[in-house]
């Protein structure tokens, strides 16, 4: 095992340096700026005669770039790996993930937002390379029309508000390479329809909901993926406290292929944040109408990231997970480390292991580069 | 005796500028022209987030920032925003996600003044004593950090001659 260990992390490293260079490589402009850039700033293009701003039109790693004064902004991010596996090759390395944004600001009340995602575009194996695995598909399509803060609308196919880790899950701003699994595995994670969404000015950071409907026909669905037939839900976030977020979230579906099988959703989220130690927790019950309204799924997460120097953090997880006919509760631990180099590029080790593993999730450790553009 | 006092007024002229120039009082402003309401201290931490987007007319509203290492924007965060640069880096990571970018950045103090007074529905900040007539201003933020809204505030708010309500 140590030698396998040793054999796949000597790649690791290789595959992590190699994959930083050719990241980099691709932004040459903006990699050196960003590092000593500020985070908080944003291209600009002011209107002639306003524009004061001469490093406004710079492109700068993480914050997009403009095109023209066209109102359209490019971005990004991308994600490679690499994990142990359980069949005969001992590691597996991916280009997991290269996601592009396109979004339209008309400076006024229309938004336009789109992402396009190559997945598993290359997978590496001992002895075999492959890009069979590699799929291209819309993740996000949508169009939003703002007429009050308290009250936009959004029609196309948006990430399904449940949780915390769904609506931010891109591998730049996630502690850690693997998902917990009540974020993705007890919904589905998209949904096409309509929202109504916005911020309520009360207490300090307003209360931020929504509410979503969806009469299924998925745009771009993923092969594999189970989509909604039909949904109707809400979420709410709010902060009670300095620094504490809380969310909520409620759905009642129907998945695409399990067609009469109605299903209600309750989540629950935390998330709190202080000197850069940060404590994430999320939790979902899932309730089967088909069973007199009983537990169908359900789970939980608690994550703790811990700075251990100014870049450099450690994190652990615990998670709970009861799968659908599952005989007994899952339970997963996990410890990593996360070195961002830089805010919005990330190098990630972590060791993770299953007990009552009743669905086959592969013990071990992965590691992974990923950048936001 | 008037040599003696001269000397000792002009020790304690130098001492205030010095400690002006450390921390200079604060004063978030909107274009002069009568227009929007005045927005409250929640409004303008709503706005700089950018999760207020609207004044109540229903126009877009401008945010401007000075830039990232400015020690003006730096206190205008802490004490508006009440967020870390960390913390503030991370929620525009999260909002750029989503397809938000942070306000607008100008480069210089005069640059700001320029935008903000030219600029409809346009919001930033300035040292107090950078104020002119073309903008009004809608909160301070004093040396010690504590946000006050003009009028009500602290005597140096009258140091240089400008009133703080509107203009």
């Amino acid at each position: 095992m140590i030698a396998v260990l040793r054999f796949g992390l000597d790649r690791l490293v290789l595959l992590c340096a190699a994959a930083c260079l050719g990241l980099l490589a691709v932004f040459p402009a903006g990699a050196a700026e960003a590092v000593a850039s500020e985070p908080a700033t944003a291209a600009s293009v002011e209107p002639a005669g306003r524009g004061f701003d001469p490093m406004a039109e710079r492109y700068r790693l993480g914050q997009g770039l403009l095109l023209g004064d066209s109102g359209f902004t490019l971005g990004g991010y991308a994600n490679a790996s690499v994990h142990e596996t359980a069949g005969d090759n001992d590691w597996v390395a991916a280009l997991d993930a290269l996601s592009l944004f396109l979004w339209w600001d008309d400076g006024d009340a229309w938004h336009f937002f789109a992402e396009t995602a190559l997945t598993d575009a290359v997978l590496l194996q001992p002895g075999d390379t492959t890009t069979d695995e590699a799929y291209f598909g819309l993740e996000r399509f949508y169009v939003d029309y703002v007429w009050r803060d308290a009250a936009k609308f959004r029609i196309g196919k948006f990430l399904t508000p449940v949780g915390r880790w769904n609506l931010i899950h891109a591998a730049p701003l996630v502690w850690t390479t693997s998902r917990p699994l009540i974020s993705e595995n007890t919904f589905p994670t998209n949904a096409t329809g309509l929202m109504m969404y916005g911020v309520l000015p009360l207490g300090e950071d307003g209360v931020e909901y929504s509410l979503y409907a969806s009469v299924g026909k998925e745009l771009f669905p993923r092969p594999r993926v189970d989509t909604f037939s039909e949904a109707v839900g809400g979420h709410l976030s709010y902060s009670p406290l300095p620094h504490l977020q809380l969310g909520f979230s409620y759905v009642d579906f129907e998945l695409d292929r399990l067609g009469e099988e109605r299903r209600k959703l309750y989540g629950v989220d935390l998330h709190w944040s202080y000197r850069r130690y940060e404590l994430t927790a999320e939790y979902a019950y899932r309730a089967n109408r088909m069973f007199d309204g009983s537990r169908d799924e359900q789970g939980g997460y608690i994550q703790a990231v811990v700075p251990l120097t100014q870049k450099l953090y450690a994190v652990a997880r615990y998670e709970s997970f009861h799968q659908s006919g599952a005989q007994q509760d899952m339970n997963l631990y996990l410890i990593g480390l996360n070195y961002r180099l830089l805010p919005i590029l990330a190098l990630k080790a972590e060791y993770g292991r299953a007990t009552d593993n009743d669905i086959g999730l592969v013990d071990g450790y992965k590691a992974s580069i990923a950048v936001l553009f | 005796m008037r040599l003696l006092l001269l000397p000792l007024a002009m020790l304690a002229l130098l001492c205030c500028a010095a400690a002006a120039a450390v921390e200079p009082l604060l004063a978030v402003v909107v274009p002069a022209a009568p227009g929007h309401l005045a927005p409250s201290e929640q409004d303008i931490n709503l706005i700089f987030k950018r999760r207020k987007q609207m004044w109540r007319d229903g126009s877009r509203i401008q945010p401007v920032n000075l830039p990232a290492d400015n020690a003006l924007r730096r206190r205008f965060s802490r004490a508006v925003l009440k967020l870390s640069p960390d913390a503030l880096e991370e929620y525009w990571n999260e909002q750029y996600f989503h397809g938000l970018l942070p306000p607008h950045v100008v480069a210089s103090e005069s640059a700001m003044a320029r935008f903000v007074a030219e600029t409809e529905g346009a919001i930033g900040y300035l040292p107090y004593c950078s104020v002119d007539r073309r903008l009004r201003v809608v909160l301070l933020v004093t040396a010690d950090g504590r946000v006050v809204v003009p009028g009500s505030g602290p005597d140096s708010v009258q140091a240089c001659g400008v009133s703080g309500s509107e203009s």
